[in-house]
């Protein structure tokens, strides 16, 4: 137990070991669900850019002189490009057709004052259909080129330009730069607070922040460089006039690249990983060096009297937390909900579930009696199966069992009981699981088990609540084989009912008791911590391959000075993107740049409703304007906050392997793919000889 | 001579422009060209005459603003062509880091070839330039000439129908040139078509079989090199074991008067400093340590081309 945990337990006898690992996850991440839709977006988007690269293409063969381009295509290529050319033109003009009347209805207003009527001409599905249709079309067009040449593509060429990007790196002694990390590894714990609690955190933290601040420049420094300086050296000239295709060279350096970062990246998390281990004392070992497989639920809240409650919320800047006011009459209530549920926890034999939860409290009554004490909470888990009136004879159950569980050995006993509960014998598993139970307790969590087999329902009356604490209680796995039994039958609008979930109550009048989604979870595994932070650095290797990519396509334009800086920008633009987005969705308060300029001048405030004129007017279609092409600027920012995965090894969560590490490769793909396309391009196009 | 065309440029014309599409230079107007195969080809004119442009718009490495480039039959944009290609540009530009070995087993591997391939062929062109003994130095640690000698050898990596040769003898030293220069002529026996160009105009009449000649992008004058440098109404007459006599020249003077002729030049012919300074550097290796004396009867340098 942690030296904080054991003041604290003075304080509170009944309180748990303590941890202070909290998972803050502000955005929802990715799941498979989201897959479909993203597709969809990013053929719409992808699709974009790619049309727009074809007209670009189209105008500038209209201009005299311009420099001749190299194809190759045959005449079935051709074939095919044009008739995804005649769908793309036919869906996009469609799509415009559809639109105008709507447009012009909006310009319309603009000009004259007069509120636009809707114009039901196009349906929202057909404009999104004929969007990916036309955006599918557009990506034949631009695909199909590369698709022929890599026909023609051989890997042992790819490899050749690899092995010497590897040893170009090596030979020059690029590899020095990460020498720097054996002075953090020398002088870091002067530094760190020494704090168990914090330990294991502080170390992780660290050891990533200073591997993504050692690697992320020098990727985009190498990726940067290499074209360019071959360009200026002219290696390339004897490169190209063998049988390379140009695109070949981007490949190889690509892979050339990611393999030296591979490499170093795994010895600096290898050592990294033994430094942890080496600085971090017993204790916070035994207590924070985890890899949790959480369960989350969906937060909703609940009020007798607001049908729309969301919460109160409580007057802080962050609002990440929505609370619940305590006290006996108070109805507000907090609920995590589970649709599904992972099979296992059903399938153990008496098993206790850990749920884990780290509320936050916000006090409204500091009397000098309340000081010190905690807040009250109380937990009713209940599936689907269960009912509020159903609660007098779940009391009554639990009374008879208790008085009938007394005499016998401990088969007796579970064999009496299970069949006096849930009417059937119990399985060996059960038995075993029973036998070698030698927990206090035991008996009365046999019962707790079986009634909540067979109610659906459980309930830890008045917990103790501690600010920014890890907090945990245990719940028979009967409520699971309860609430995976059957099927819930569905909801008024065909949506999938939840099997399980938990019913939150405060209990101390006066006190607000706060939740965010991710402040509670099933503890369903624990997995092992060193290969949690391998993972970590597989989402770090994910940043380097975007990184790369992005300054290896950039640099077969521009210079590399200017790609380096380019690349540096648009990534860490990745950063920023919330606020982009804020203002790319009109979300941002205050409205974009006219409507707040028109509210600087007037000196209105940011959410008082502006006086309709003219010139408001105008402000606000062309930060409608302003804000489409933020939107198709935030297409161009690599989403890198994602790949962050460092608050989940620090904090002792797992990365999920089957969909947190997948779905976010499957985003770095996704992105790389047009910024490998327009390489390609390029590339192909570039006239190598010409200064 | 067979007459297969290798590389045919019809109306090639070059237009270099700045960002905005204006024209800066027209480095090469309407250029109409034929290299049939099995012949050294060489491209002459001063420094910015298009030489290099052409070179470059043959190899794709620049695309034609106007006409077109053909090699082996396809445009010259096609990467295909450079299967049969090799190329030496007017200084190798490597990778400095990589040694002889490394390097030709780079190029190897950019044609595809198998390891066995690679590692034959490597050793054959080592040789063959004379790297032997610094093979397993990095190239950045190379002299002008050896890495000229190294250029050469990527060049020729996948024994190529056509060697396109920019400026192959500057920044060689006699010995390197006149290496070079037989090493050329080598390829021709093997059956390879040689383009190369030069401003050193000794080594084209030297080596090359036609010539064209360009000024500021324009072809001047093209064709067989004997023909273009014949002197139509002058008889040259070389003979050996005479020796310089009054008596002599009489004779000689009453003999072509009797043709009709006149007698203009009458003496000892001058060797190049060429032949001079190999003939120089023959001797001291076969006699070291003993000063050059000159042949007495001396005899003419055996003539370069070999005809």
């Amino acid at each position: 137990m942690l030296a904080l945990g054991r003041v604290i337990n003075d304080f509170f006898p009944n309180a748990d070991p303590m941890m202070f690992a909290t998972l803050v996850l502000e955005r929802d991440p990715l799941r498979w669900l989201d897959v479909p839709a993203g597709v969809m977006k990013w053929i719409q988007d992808a699709g974009g850019f790619a049309a727009f690269g074809i007209l670009m293409y189209g105008l500038s063969r209209l201009l005299p002189g311009r420099v001749r381009t190299p194809s190759s295509a045959s005449v079935f290529q051709r074939t095919l490009a044009i008739l995804s050319l005649v769908v793309m033109v036919l869906s996009y003009g469609a799509y415009l057709v559809l639109l105008a009347p709507a447009l012009f209805a909006d310009f319309r207003s603009m000009v004259l004052g007069r509120p636009s009527s809707p114009i039901a001409l196009a349906t929202r599905f057909n404009v999104d259909l004929l969007l990916t249709a036309g955006g599918a079309a557009a990506l034949v067009v631009v695909l199909l080129p590369i698709f022929f040449d890599m026909f023609r593509w051989r890997f042992r060429r790819i490899w050749a330009i690899a092995r010497v990007s590897f040893k170009e790196a090596i030979r020059r002694k690029i590899l020095w730069v990460f020498s720097a990390l054996i002075l953090l590894f020398m002088f870091a714990s002067w530094f760190t607070p020494y704090k168990p609690e914090d330990q294991v955190r502080n170390y992780v933290q660290l050891v990533f922040t200073v591997m993504t601040l050692l690697l992320l420049p020098t990727a985009a420094l190498l990726a940067a460089f290499s074209i360019p300086n071959d360009l200026k050296s002219q290696a390339v000239h004897t490169i190209v006039t063998k049988p390379v295709e140009r695109f070949e060279i981007v490949l190889g350096r690509f892979i050339g690249y990611m393999m030296l970062l591979t490499l170093v990246l795994a010895v600096m998390t290898g050592t990294s990983l033994l430094y942890v281990f080496r600085e971090i004392t017993e204790e916070a070992k035994q207590t924070s060096m985890r890899a949790r497989v959480p369960v989350f639920g969906r937060l909703v809240f609940q009020d007798d009297r607001n049908r729309t409650f969301k919460g109160v919320s409580v007057g802080r800047e962050w609002e990440y937390r929505n609370y619940i006011y305590g006290g006996a009459n108070s109805t507000n209530r907090a609920a995590y909900i589970y649709t599904d549920l992972p099979p296992d926890l059903a399938a153990r034999p008496l098993a206790r579930i850990p749920c884990e939860f780290s509320f936050d409290i916000f006090r409204t009554l500091s009397l000098k009696s309340e000081q010190g004490k905690g807040v009250l909470c109380s937990f009713f888990f209940q599936t689907w199966q269960w009912e509020s009136q159903q609660r007098p004879a779940y009391d009554q159950a639990r009374a008879e069992a208790l008085r009938a569980s007394s005499g016998g050995d401990a088969r007796a006993q579970i064999e009496r009981l299970t069949q006096q509960i849930v009417g059937r014998k119990p399985t060996d598993a059960e038995i075993q699981a029973f036998v070698a139970d030698k927990a206090p307790d035991a008996l009365q969590w046999l019962i707790d088990d079986l009634l909540a087999e067979k109610f659906g329902f459980y309930h830890v009356p008045s917990k103790v609540i501690i600010d920014y604490m890890t907090q945990s209680v245990d719940i028979p796995s009967g409520l699971f084989k309860n609430a995976l039994a059957g099927n819930p039958p569905p909801g008024p609008e065909g949506e999938t009912a939840p099997r399980f979930g938990v019913l939150l109550k405060c209990d101390s009048g006066g006190q607000y008791l706060g939740f965010a989604k991710y402040d509670f979870y099933l503890l369903a595994a624990d997995g092992n911590f060193a290969l949690n932070f391998l993972m970590g650095a597989v989402g770090l290797w994910l940043r380097l391959a975007i990184l790369v990519g992005l300054c290896l396509v950039l640099s077969t334009y521009l210079s590399g000075i200017i790609s380096f800086l380019v690349g540096m920008c648009i990534y860490l633009g990745g950063f920023c993107q919330e606020f982009i987005s804020d203002l790319a969705t009109g979300k941002a308060v205050g409205g974009g740049p006219l409507e707040s300029l028109v509210r600087l001048m007037n000196k209105s405030s940011l959410t008082v409703n502006l006086q309709e004129s003219p010139g408001v007017r105008l402000a606000l279609s062309t930060d409608k304007i302003y804000s489409w092409v933020m939107r198709r600027l935030l297409n161009m920012i690599p989403d890198t906050d994602r790949l962050d995965w460092s608050n989940y090894v620090s904090e002792g969560f797992r990365i999920g392997p089957t969909d947190l590490l997948p779905i976010n490769a499957l985003m770095v793909v996704a992105y790389l793919i047009p910024c490998f396309v327009l390489g390609y391009y390029l590339i192909k196009w570039r006239e190598i000889a010409s200064s | 001579m067979a007459q297969n065309v290798i590389v045919e440029t019809r109306r090639l014309t070059k237009v270099y422009r700045d960002f905005w599409g204006r024209q800066k230079k027209r480095a090469l107007n309407a250029l109409d060209l034929k290299i049939h195969q099995g012949e050294i080809f060489g491209l002459l004119g001063p420094n910015g005459s298009g030489k290099t442009t052409t070179i470059k718009l043959l190899l794709g490495l620049l695309f034609p603003t106007e006409g077109e480039a053909m090699v082996f039959g396809e445009p010259a944009a096609q990467v295909r062509k450079n299967e049969r290609i090799g190329y030496l540009p007017e200084e190798s530009y490597l990778y400095r880091f990589l040694n002889a070995e490394e390097t030709l087993d780079f190029y190897g591997r950019l044609f595809n070839m198998p390891a066995a391939v690679r590692e034959q062929r490597a050793k054959t062109l080592i040789e063959m330039v004379g790297l032997e003994k610094d093979k397993k130095r990095i190239l950045k640690e190379y002299s002008k000439g050896m890495r000229q000698r190294i250029g050469l050898a990527q060049a020729l990596i996948n024994d190529p129908q056509m060697v396109i040769l920019d400026e192959p003898t500057s920044g060689l030293d006699p010995l390197g040139t006149r290496w070079m220069k037989d090493l050329i002529l080598d390829l021709r026996k093997q059956g390879k078509t040689v383009l190369m160009c030069s401003h050193r105009l000794d080594d084209v009449q030297d080596v090359c079989d036609r010539v064209a000649i360009l000024y500021d992008g324009e072809l001047q004058e093209l064709g067989d090199v004997d023909q273009l440098l014949q002197v139509a109404n002058r008889v040259q007459v070389q003979a050996t074991g005479l020796s310089m006599s009054e008596d002599l020249r009489r004779d000689f003077t009453a003999l072509i008067e009797r043709y009709g002729g006149r007698l203009e030049v009458f003496g000892h012919p001058t060797t190049t400093l060429e032949d001079l300074f190999l003939n120089i550097v023959k001797e001291s290796k076969a006699h070291p340590g003993r000063r050059y004396r000159p042949p007495v009867d001396p005899e003419p340098a055996e003539p370069v081309a070999g005809s």
